[in-house]
């Protein structure tokens, strides 16, 4: 009696476990679950502490009860109380269910089949003895086997959802701490906070694919392919036997005047240089980068002496350097060319991203 | 960085790769290097100073803001919390480190998070103590560590418009605050040390690290502190040099342990402070060459404290402040 306990509580515990996500998304999968469920509902009605045999009318309230019937299940267990004599009946009426519906199939009116189900069994439970050799059956492999071959595939609607038309009037997405509590540009001069707004407006892509139906992006990869083509950067060749090709991306860039209007789009091409092995690819690196200290103090001088500041920008994405080393590069995405897999770059001068 | 210095101006050109700032104290040198840099390579004229590697530069009569606001709201939108619940400190004071958290999955996913942490820390001193809390943990970050990262992301929600400001003081003096904690860190005791410099009275460098060291006493830890503090006065001293300004010595560090001071301008080693030799003569050697002063300031006005430990709200915005951390977004 109490193994058969201790076997369906463990079972119960470890299904909780395994379904707790799932049971959020109860409408789809009643019927994968209702196995469980049935299990348990059956228990609620049992007079540990109410008196009340209707059922609930729903599925999910009788998830809510499910929680707090393992709880008291597994007190009353542990605390080693006298048994009530309801359980062996339980246990049998869950075995007739598991024998009823053993394929797992949905039907259409899963709800109500499985309500009128309960009520069948529990008009049954007096009629059905509780023999002891039924519940040693089930306590040594049955019901486990049967639970550990319930499929947790989750089965989510494919529907596309839409509000009522008659909401389509009203915002109904309410954001409970929206942006604008926190930032606003009245502190700002007109100029400088439409230069913000301009900078924010503009999405600048993060790959390849989302260019591709863009033709501002399109022709500045063709402008970029052009100037390497045009500079030498590399000729076209296929890779050597023993050789690795190192990946390339593009990188998309906006880059604005001082008046926040768009001052173009770049397409720059970087070579995945985090491929590139010490020794083999490449021996020393150097990059003029300055310090983040530097450009304050910078700044911090320039402003307590009154000087003016300017910007400016080296416009095209070739670096003046000869490579020395042989190093292969993917053909770029893009290029007439890339289709073939077996053509690679082989680099003259060196671009952004080597080492 | 290039700096040119003939007999009457000055000219400096700094370049971040292919971006360049230029500036100087004569309008036509400017023109002519400006022609000349076009001549030479195909670049750019993009105007007066608005928008530096992400930076957002914003000029005005009193002088300029330096934030990064944009930056903030895509690292926002990456991570899907633009919409989050905004808290008013970046750490929580309260936070103690629990050793015994599950380490997390996707460790790539937070590193990326705080690498993009580490550049915000460009412009705002506030996050830096916490972000160097947590990219200490970059090679094995536990739940718990995602959820401090997920606290400093809520922070900046409520602080977009947040960053330092640059004003016009007349001056190039440079002076220091440091400061650590004491045993900070209840996991391995280590320090932090936490320091903060002002050239002509605008922030320009700071930093938090933990001490690579256990320091066995609070004045040993602070010890630390100045001398590193003191590594970057110095290295501040040489930067202006270089821009033609040389009478900015002795340079200020203000320091709020009184027995670390005395260390630092007392030729005496006391049985205590045997093991910290080296950093000992390195500012004692500082401080007599008059080149370093230290002063003492009150544990209330050290505003280096930011630096070092998770402070209570109204402490922590008041020292803001001072730092000259602010936030002209803010709709209040």
């Amino acid at each position: 009696m109490l193994d058969l306990l201790k076997a369906h509580h463990i079972l119960l515990q470890e299904n909780r476990e395994k379904f707790r996500p799932i049971f959020f998304l109860c409408p789809v999968l009643r019927t994968l679950i209702s196995f469980c469920l049935l299990f348990l509902v059956l228990i609620v009605f049992f007079p540990i502490r109410t008196n009340t045999h209707s059922l609930p009318l729903d599925l999910y309230p009788a998830m809510m009860v499910w929680g707090n019937i393992t709880h008291r299940l597994t007190n009353r267990f542990t605390s080693s109380l006298p048994l009530i004599p309801a359980i062996p009946q339980l246990t049998i009426s869950v075995t007739q269910h598991t024998q009823s519906s053993t394929g797992f199939i949905p039907s259409n009116d899963g709800l109500g089949q499985h309500h009128s189900q309960i009520d069948q069994q529990i008009h049954l439970q007096s009629a059905i003895d509780s023999s002891n050799s039924t519940i040693n059956h089930i306590s040594n492999s049955k019901l486990p086997g049967a639970l550990d071959a319930l499929p947790v595939t989750r089965r989510v609607s494919i529907r596309t959802r839409q509000p009522p038309s008659r909401m389509q009037d009203y915002v109904t997405y309410n954001v409970r701490y929206p942006i604008s509590k926190f930032m606003s540009y009245h502190r700002l001069s007109p100029t400088h906070s439409a230069f913000l707004t301009s900078i924010s407006n503009v999405h600048e892509p993060k790959n390849f694919k989302e260019v591709q139906s863009q033709p501002v992006w399109q022709q500045a990869m063709h402008e970029e392919l052009k100037a390497l083509t045009e500079n030498h950067t590399w000729t076209i060749v296929s890779l050597p036997a023993g050789k690795e090709a190192v990946g390339c991306r593009w990188i998309f860039k906006t880059k604005f005047k001082s008046d926040g209007t768009v001052d173009r789009h770049k397409a720059r091409l970087v070579a995945q240089g985090f491929t590139q092995k010490f020794g083999v690819d490449y021996k020393e690196t150097f990059a003029p980068v300055a310090k983040m200290t530097t450009v304050r103090v910078l700044l911090s001088v320039a402003i307590n002496q009154g000087w003016p500041l300017f910007q400016m920008d080296v416009s095209n994405a070739f670096l003046h350097g000869d490579l020395e080393e042989e190093v292969f590069m993917k053909l770029p995405p893009g290029h007439p060319h890339s289709g073939n897999s077996m053509l690679v770059c082989k680099l003259h001068k060196s671009i952004y991203g080597l080492k | 960085m290039f700096i040119k210095i003939v007999s009457d101006h000055t000219l400096a050109v700094l370049i971040y790769v292919d971006d360049l700032i230029i500036t100087g104290s004569n309008d036509a040198s400017i023109a002519q290097l400006k022609r000349s840099l076009q001549q030479q390579f195909p670049i750019k004229d993009l105007g007066s100073l608005k928008y530096f590697l992400g930076i957002e530069m914003a000029a005005s009569r009193k002088g300029l803001f330096l934030n990064q606001r944009k930056y903030i709201i895509d690292l926002l939108q990456d991570v899907d919390m633009l919409h989050t619940k905004p808290v008013a400190n970046p750490l929580d004071s309260k936070l103690t480190l629990d050793s015994s958290s599950e380490s997390l999955v996707s460790c790539t996913y937070y590193q990326q998070i705080v690498g993009k942490l580490i550049y915000l820390t460009i412009t705002r001193p506030d996050i830096t103590f916490a972000v160097s809390l947590v990219s200490g943990y970059m090679h094995a970050p536990t739940v718990q560590h995602f959820g401090m990262v997920k606290h400093i992301l809520r922070y900046l929600k409520g602080t977009i418009g947040r960053g330092i400001v640059m004003t016009h003081n007349g001056h190039n003096n440079i002076m220091g605050y440091a400061d650590s904690d004491w045993a900070g860190n209840s996991l391995d005791r280590r320090s932090t040390t936490g320091y903060c410099m002002f050239v002509g009275g605008n922030l320009v460098s700071w930093k938090s690290k933990k001490q690579s060291v256990v320091a066995r006493s609070s004045a040993e830890a602070e010890y630390r502190a100045m001398a590193s503090a003191a590594c970057e006065l110095i290295w501040l001293k040489q930067l202006l040099a270089d821009f033609g300004f040389h009478g900015v010595t002795p340079m200020t560090l203000f320091c709020d342990n009184q027995a670390a001071m005395h260390i630092a301008s007392n030729p005496v080693f006391h049985e205590r402070t045997k093991h910290i030799e080296v950093d000992c003569h390195y500012i004692l050697q500082q401080v007599q060459a008059k080149l370093i002063q230290p002063q003492y300031v009150c544990s209330h006005d050290q505003l280096a404290d930011v630096l070092t430990k998770a402070l209570p709200s109204t402490q922590f915005h008041r020292l803001l402040r001072k730092l000259g951390s602010t936030n002209p977004l803010d709709p209040a």
